[in-house]
């Protein structure tokens, strides 16, 4: 579509210009051809004359009814006064002319009229001619020549000087500067007419004809309150002519006093202002006149005595050199060269375009700060997430965040170095989190799981990984729920740390307290060795005896066979007791792993205390065993904690070493504890804890004994502990200690 | 004079030992009596007959080197025999010197209990036999009028008749009549036998 349009706007645009131009030469062709002859005295680039001519052709061009061809003869006259001149130059005008038909004749101030009054070729016979003067006074009434019409502008010297005379009202002198020429002459002599009435006013001084050289160094360096009132000056008195702006710009770049002047082509040469006349508009006067004379009308004489044309005009610079204050300018004075001329004549549009630029300005200032803002927003931003990522990214443990629906938000890139498998593919493969858990530990994953979404509350579990590579590993895996600033479920955020060293070290300590556990238990059977060697030399001796005994009945004449079979059962009953004891020792030095089992902490008292009873070699030792029959078992490793009473036993016989044979009273006691846990407790009569020993009772390598290792009771809180158990131990009101311990109670649910 | 059967007195408080002991003994024709405790022992009255005291060191309430003590105390005079489980030297000492005449490690063999016991009883016997001569003589000395006594002093140091009479102030014929009532009460045949009876009984001169 758009091509089309184009094509058709180039065709309609292509008509219109053709249409043109076949109109105009139709239009101008139809209109009357007018010649129009502009004669000028003086050279021909003058502004005067310029500004003059431009008014006039463009009121003339600006008809329809005529086309015009214009000559113009800028005819040098005052420079060149010479008679000969003036011959030869009538001779040529007329040699050119001679065969053009001139229609109208425009005759510029008085010497152009002389000239045509001289001469008055008959080629310009009967061709009407408008004369035209700056002043009245500059033209002599009646012309010289006959005339269609008379145009005047007005030189305002009057009104020009009052003026300034108002705006410097200390001034006492007024030179009048004037040149050589024939035309200087004549306006010097109408401004002398003219200014007669300030006379009793100022004094005036008329620097006339002077040499330009002289005529400066004159003005330079003029007395106070002194004013210039430049005239004209075409030729100094030197000879040299000038234009006359000219020489007045040579003038004032030096003046020391203010200048005023006459005509528009003065202003910008360094003239204060005045009532100046306009040359442009004196053109424009003429064309009309000329038109009206064209179209056969009566022209009639345009004079202008009031300067009603003349204009206020001002140069700005110079109104501020000379401090002339703007507000007492006459109403409607055109002030050029206003530094804020601009602003004068377009503070609106100004206004408008400085707004919009404000505005703009405003706007872009707001959105380049902005965009900074977003910049440094968007920069304090990647700075926050490469601070949070980094800090994410470089930890050592294995942290992610799963979102509620189970997919990871975050993974760790740590997790490849504990599980050997990128993030990504935990990304990829969600259900990854589970499978890389060892199948025997899945099922406490699960639970977890469930756990920590449906209750949303932090949690910790352990369990193992394969790796990639097939290593196992240990994690511990704690996760706390996430929830936003509105306390929505956003899924969990977990921490798995590696660890395997850990557990292995956990595992080497539980199998050196394992060891230890045994090795100290060793060393309590060693102490029971006595004892036990009592225990086991009883039923020995008493088999031996039966043997023998037997033997002699039986080699009697007539051996009592029912004697016989009684020592027999006895010898077998004997056995069997030795046997027990070897069992219990069996079993308190094998080492076995821990085991988990139902233990009846009684049958553990009764045996310990049959260990024991033949141990205590102490002479009067009593041990009295207070057992609750309804205590519920614990969970447990029987020798261990068999162990551990055997410990309390023989600490407590320990303690009574020097207690009187008559007072050493062992009381062992098994008691339920509010329902929930069991209490075995050892009281002795001995010489109580030292105070300061308290503390350090089940400290490792803590004896009072000479030869003791002090280990049991250590070994015993380990033991304990390691139950979930505590032990404690106290001295007794009534003299000796008592320790104790207790351990959680099965509550059967277990397997 | 008719000799009492010795009798083995067993002290344990481990019942199938004193059982086992009481038999082994038994059948080796010694009469036994069993003890479960060094008080029931105490307790017990006591023939008068020869025997030995078997003790175990280590028994509750009263151990055996506790009762053996206790049995000086009472001028209760069996050979002690010790057996223990776990005798330490010590132990075995104060024992002995205490007058043990054995230290058994149990267990022990049955030949040597039995022999350490025969020869206890044996020892025992003698001993038995030899208070009891002394208790008769004992006995009989106290039939005797304090002159008797005084002449049968006399007489063990040796004295002549002519010499008791000067000191006694008496005649040669009333001490001959005394010393042959002496002589009868004491069941001594001749001077020598006298004078050993008196020997026996401790009877001697404070010195001429």
């Amino acid at each position: 579509m758009r091509p089309t349009n184009h094509i058709i706007t180039s065709a309609a645009l292509l008509f219109l210009g053709w249409w043109f131009l076949l109109i105009s030469p139709e239009a101008s062709a139809s209109a009357p051809r007018e010649r129009i002859l502009l004669l000028f005295p003086y050279e021909s680039n003058v502004p005067g004359f310029i500004n003059f001519e431009a008014g006039f052709r463009s009121t003339l061009t600006a008809s329809k009814d005529f086309q015009f061809e214009f000559y113009v003869e800028c005819m040098d006259l005052t420079r060149f006064p010479d008679q000969r001149y003036h011959d030869k130059l009538m001779e040529l005008l007329r040699e050119k002319y001679s065969g053009l038909k001139i229609d109208l004749i425009v005759a510029a101030m008085r010497p152009t009229l002389d000239f045509l009054a001289q001469y008055s070729p008959e080629s310009f016979r009967g061709v009407p001619v408008i004369a035209y003067g700056q002043d009245p006074g500059l033209l002599l009434n009646p012309p010289p020549v006959p005339v269609a019409a008379m145009v005047t502008g007005r030189l305002d010297m009057e009104g020009t000087l009052a003026l300034a005379l108002r705006f410097h009202p200390d001034v006492r002198r007024v030179f009048v500067v004037a040149g050589a020429s024939s035309y200087d002459q004549a306006l010097e002599a109408a401004a002398k007419e003219a200014l007669r009435g300030f006379e009793n006013q100022v004094e005036l001084v008329y620097l006339t004809g002077l040499p330009i050289d002289e005529l400066i160094q004159r003005t330079s360096s003029l007395p106070e309150h002194s004013l210039l009132f430049y005239i004209a000056v075409f030729r100094d008195g030197s000879g040299r002519t000038f234009k006359s702006p000219q020489a007045l710009a040579l003038i004032s770049k030096q003046a020391n006093a203010p200048i005023y002047s006459l005509s528009d082509t003065y202003i910008d040469s360094g003239i204060v202002g005045g009532h100046l006349i306009s040359h442009s508009v004196q053109g424009a006067k003429v064309g009309q006149v000329a038109l009206r004379i064209l179209a056969g009308k009566k022209p009639g004489n345009l004079e202008s005595s009031e300067g009603s044309e003349n204009r206020y005009i001002f140069d700005a610079r110079q109104l501020k050199r000379w401090g002339v204050r703007e507000e007492s300018l006459p109403p409607g004075s055109d002030v050029r060269y206003r530094e804020f001329s601009l602003w004068a004549a377009y503070r609106w549009q100004i206004v408008g375009v400085v707004s919009v630029l404000f505005i703009q300005a405003f706007l872009i200032s707001a959105l380049v700060l902005s965009l900074r803002k977003q910049r440094r927003i968007d920069g304090a931003l990647r700075d926050a997430e490469a601070k949070y990522r980094t800090v994410a990214d470089f930890t050592h443990d294995w942290e992610y965040w799963l979102a509620p629906d189970g997919n990871p938000r975050y993974v760790s890139p740590s997790c490849e170095r504990i599980t050997g498998y990128a993030y990504r593919e935990f990304f990829e493969n969600p259900s990854l989190f589970r499978e890389v858990i060892v199948p025997e530990d899945r099922e406490d994953w699960d639970g977890h799981d469930l756990d920590s979404r449906m209750e949303r509350c932090s949690r910790g579990v352990q369990f193992r990984i394969r790796t990639r590579s097939g290593n196992i590993r240990w994690i511990e895996h704690m996760c706390r729920p996430v929830t936003n600033e509105r306390g929505e479920f956003q899924g969990v955020r977990a921490s798995n740390r590696d660890i395997t060293e850990r557990k292995n070290a956990e595992l080497e300590a539980q199998l050196h307290r394992e060891e230890l556990t045994h090795v100290t238990r060793i060393v309590t059977v060693g102490e029971l060795a006595t004892s036990l060697a009592h225990e086991i030399n009883q039923p020995l001796t008493a088999i031996r005896c039966n043997a023998e005994a037997a033997q002699r009945f039986l080699s009697g004449a007539a051996p009592d066979l029912d004697e016989v079979r009684t020592i027999l059962d006895d010898i077998i009953q004997d056995d069997a007791r030795a046997g027990e004891v070897i069992r219990r020792i069996r079993a308190l030095v094998k080492k076995e792993p821990l085991r988990r089992e139902a233990v009846v902490l009684n049958d553990a008292v009764r045996e310990s205390i049959a260990l024991v009873r033949n141990a205590s070699f102490l002479a009067g030792l009593s041990i009295v065993a207070e057992l609750d029959t309804e205590l519920p078992p614990v969970q447990g490793d029987r020798v261990q904690l068999q162990q551990v009473v055997l410990n309390l036993l023989l600490n407590g016989t320990a303690a009574m070493r020097d207690t009187s044979p008559d007072s050493r009273k062992l009381v062992i006691t098994t008691a339920k504890q509010d329902g929930r846990s069991v209490m075995v407790s050892v009281k002795d009569s001995g010489t109580g804890i030292d105070k300061n020993d308290m503390d350090r009772l089940f400290e490792p390598f803590f004896t009072t004994k000479a030869d003791g290792l002090g280990m049991g009771l250590s070994i015993s809180r380990t033991i304990i502990k390691a139950h979930g158990g505590t032990i404690g131990a106290e001295n007794n009101p009534e003299g000796g200690a008592t320790f104790y311990f207790t351990l959680p109670a099965d509550r059967g649910d277990q397997p | 004079m008719k000799d009492e059967k010795p009798v083995v007195y067993v002290v344990d408080d481990d019942p199938s030992v004193l059982k086992s002991l009481e038999r082994l003994l038994r059948s080796a024709s010694f009469d036994v009596e069993t003890f479960s405790s060094a008080l029931e022992f105490l307790d017990f009255h006591h023939r008068d007959a020869p025997g030995c005291l078997i003790l175990d060191v280590k028994m509750p309430e009263l151990s055996g080197l506790e009762l053996q003590e206790r049995l000086t105390g009472r001028d209760i005079a069996f050979p002690v025999i010790f057996i223990t489980g776990h005798g330490t030297i010590p132990m075995s000492v104060q024992a002995m010197k205490a007058g043990a005449i054995d230290f058994l490690q149990k267990p022990f063999l049955d030949k040597d209990l039995l022999d350490i016991v025969s020869r206890a009883v044996a020892t025992n016997l003698q001993e038995w036999q030899a208070q009891r001569e002394l208790r008769k003589l004992r006995e009989r000395l106290e039939t005797l009028t304090p002159r008797e006594v005084e002449v049968l002093r006399l007489v063990a140091t040796g004295m002549l008749n002519k010499q008791i009479a000067f000191d006694l102030g008496t005649s040669e014929k009333t001490i001959k009549v005394h010393r042959a009532r002496v002589m009868e009460k004491l069941n001594a045949a001749s001077l020598a036998d006298l004078v050993r009876v008196a020997d026996k009984l401790g009877i001697r001169s404070s010195g001429g």
